[in-house]
């Protein structure tokens, strides 16, 4: 069985070794369609990081009856912030709350002038422990701040939240039909560079089944072949992701930092890159399978 | 040992090759196919190394029907079988050594075994100092010689061949001859497929005339 496996696995190398353009070409068109799968999937990572943050900024603002003293309200952001998913709670006091609002301009100015310095409801701003990426969890928590006695209401942009949300989702959904079709893209283009491989020895097939080889017997070192192949443009996909991280990735995320602030952009991991090359693996060996099966039942048929 | 009984062989457009063949060829026995061209000769052969199927009728080998084997069965079949063709066949690539050692290969037998065995082969054949030239460094006569060997390698019980003569002149043409009368005296079935009168002329032994796929002659 092991002498077998390693006639094979020769017969592999030597097919490999003795056609360099072949495969060459093989590899490259592994290594480039996993390149670019591998950037997609890297760029969805990178969407999703700039919505944690995003999300990170965003706060829940729970407003204080008027009827709670000043003494009570400290008690209270104390009580919020003692919430499993509160990173801290900020009390704003009326005052500040009006400051904030003539901040804003000249007009926002003009229209509380001469207003009373208590017009507007002191509140407590809450932080949340990883932002704001689970929907539910933000949902539960103002359920639960708006039933606590001196609250009457809490606002947390819920709209914007919704969209950030719709937004995930459909990134999330995007990458995974992006995915899909560039698997099965990838695979058409493998199998049929793979398939010319294989034209290119029709000799040597045909005269292994006159002389009576089985199918598998003829089908075997190709699967080597096509591991080879798999291997050498999954490491090189991996090896390119790696480069761009190295070269490109750091003047991105100097390029975008005037937009989104703490994103560092990231071209390669290593979960990606062992993904790449398993991936490599199973369309090299599966596209080479795929493609002497078809010329062999063509010459049986 | 082969047996074909009311054979028919028709391919696409109803063009008929071969027409309710029925002939029997013994163990050991040395036949000619003879006809002119497209007579049905290489179809014939083809059926009986099976890489065609009939369309009507039982063929059998080794007392096998052969229309109800399987794929591997069919393979197994073929290492039972050498076969040799005018135009060689020969991987170009490969020394002659291994053009004649794959068909050892795939029995899976031991590579010290396929060594000597297709040395032991070669030097019958008088390319044992020939083992690691390329075919196409050879003559025509040392590659038809190289393709019996490799024919011969497995020590078939059945070697077939089609035209084996056809590129060669009349001396190399006695040479690839004397090496399959050479088998036949070992008891290896031999059939070969020629339209050379000279050699059907020169050898005496049983002639099957094939005109129009039919059996005119035997």
């Amino acid at each position: 069985m092991m002498r077998r496996l390693f006639y094979f696995a020769g017969k592999g190398f030597r097919s490999v070794r003795d056609s360099p353009g072949i495969s060459l070409l093989t590899a490259g068109t592994v290594g480039a369609t996993l390149f670019v799968a591998g950037l997609y999937v890297m760029a969805l990572q990178n969407l999703e990081g700039l919505a944690l943050i995003w999300g990170r900024t965003a706060t829940l603002t729970a407003y204080i009856d008027d009827a709670v003293p000043p003494e009570g309200r400290e008690p209270l952001r104390a009580r919020l912030e003692a919430f499993e998913q509160v990173e801290h709670a900020v009390l704003v006091s009326p005052i500040e709350a009006l400051e904030r609002f003539k901040a804003r301009g000249a007009s926002a100015a003009a229209l509380v002038e001469g207003v009373s310095e208590e017009i507007l409801p002191a509140s407590i701003e809450l932080q949340l422990e990883g932002g704001f990426a689970d929907l539910t969890a933000v949902e539960k928590l103002a359920l639960q701040t708006r039933e606590l006695p001196g609250v009457t209401d809490v606002d947390y942009g819920q709209q914007e939240l919704e969209r950030l949300q719709t937004l995930l989702d459909l990134l999330r959904m995007g990458g995974l039909i992006a995915g899909i079709l560039i698997a099965i893209a990838t695979a058409f283009i493998v199998s049929n560079t793979i398939r010319l491989t294989v034209y290119a020895r029709r000799d040597e097939i045909i005269i292994l089944r006159l002389v009576g080889a089985t199918n598998g017997f003829i089908r075997t070192p190709y699967l080597f072949e096509g591991l080879i192949w798999g291997l050498a443009g999954g490491g090189a996909s991996a090896l390119m992701m790696w480069l761009a991280d190295v070269s490109l990735a750091p003047q991105i995320s100097i390029a975008v930092a005037n937009v989104v602030g703490g994103l560092n952009i990231h071209l390669f991991n290593l979960e990606v890159a062992g993904i790449l090359v398993v991936a490599g693996v199973f369309l090299g060996v599966f596209g080479s399978g795929l493609a002497v099966g078809r010329f062999i039942d063509q010459e049986t048929s | 040992m082969i047996q074909l009984f009311h054979v028919y062989k028709t391919f696409s457009g109803d063009q008929q090759a071969l027409v309710d063949i029925t002939m029997e060829i013994e163990k050991g026995e040395f036949v000619y196919l003879a006809g002119a061209s497209g007579a049905g000769k290489s179809t014939l052969l083809k059926l009986m190394f099976c890489a065609l199927r009939p369309t009507r009728g039982q063929l059998l080998v080794n007392g096998r029907n052969v229309a109800r084997l399987g794929t591997k069965a069919i393979a197994y079949l073929r290492r039972n079988i050498g076969v040799v063709f005018q135009d060689f066949k020969l991987l170009p690539r490969l020394t002659v050594e291994e053009n004649v050692a794959i068909a050892r290969e795939i029995t899976g037998a031991p590579r010290r075994d396929i060594r000597r065995q297709t040395y032991s082969i070669l030097k019958e054949v008088g390319l044992a100092h020939k083992l690691h030239q390329l075919p196409p460094r050879l003559s025509g006569g040392e590659q038809q010689r190289v393709a019996i060997a490799r024919a011969l390698v497995n020590e078939p019980q059945i070697l077939l061949a089609d035209e084996p003569t056809g590129n060669l002149d009349e001396e190399r043409s006695a040479e690839i001859m004397g090496l399959l009368e050479q088998a036949n005296n070992r008891g290896t079935t031999v059939v070969v497929a020629t339209h050379d009168r000279n050699l059907l002329e020169s050898a005496n032994r049983r002639v099957i005339t094939l005109e129009d796929g039919r059996v005119a002659e035997r």
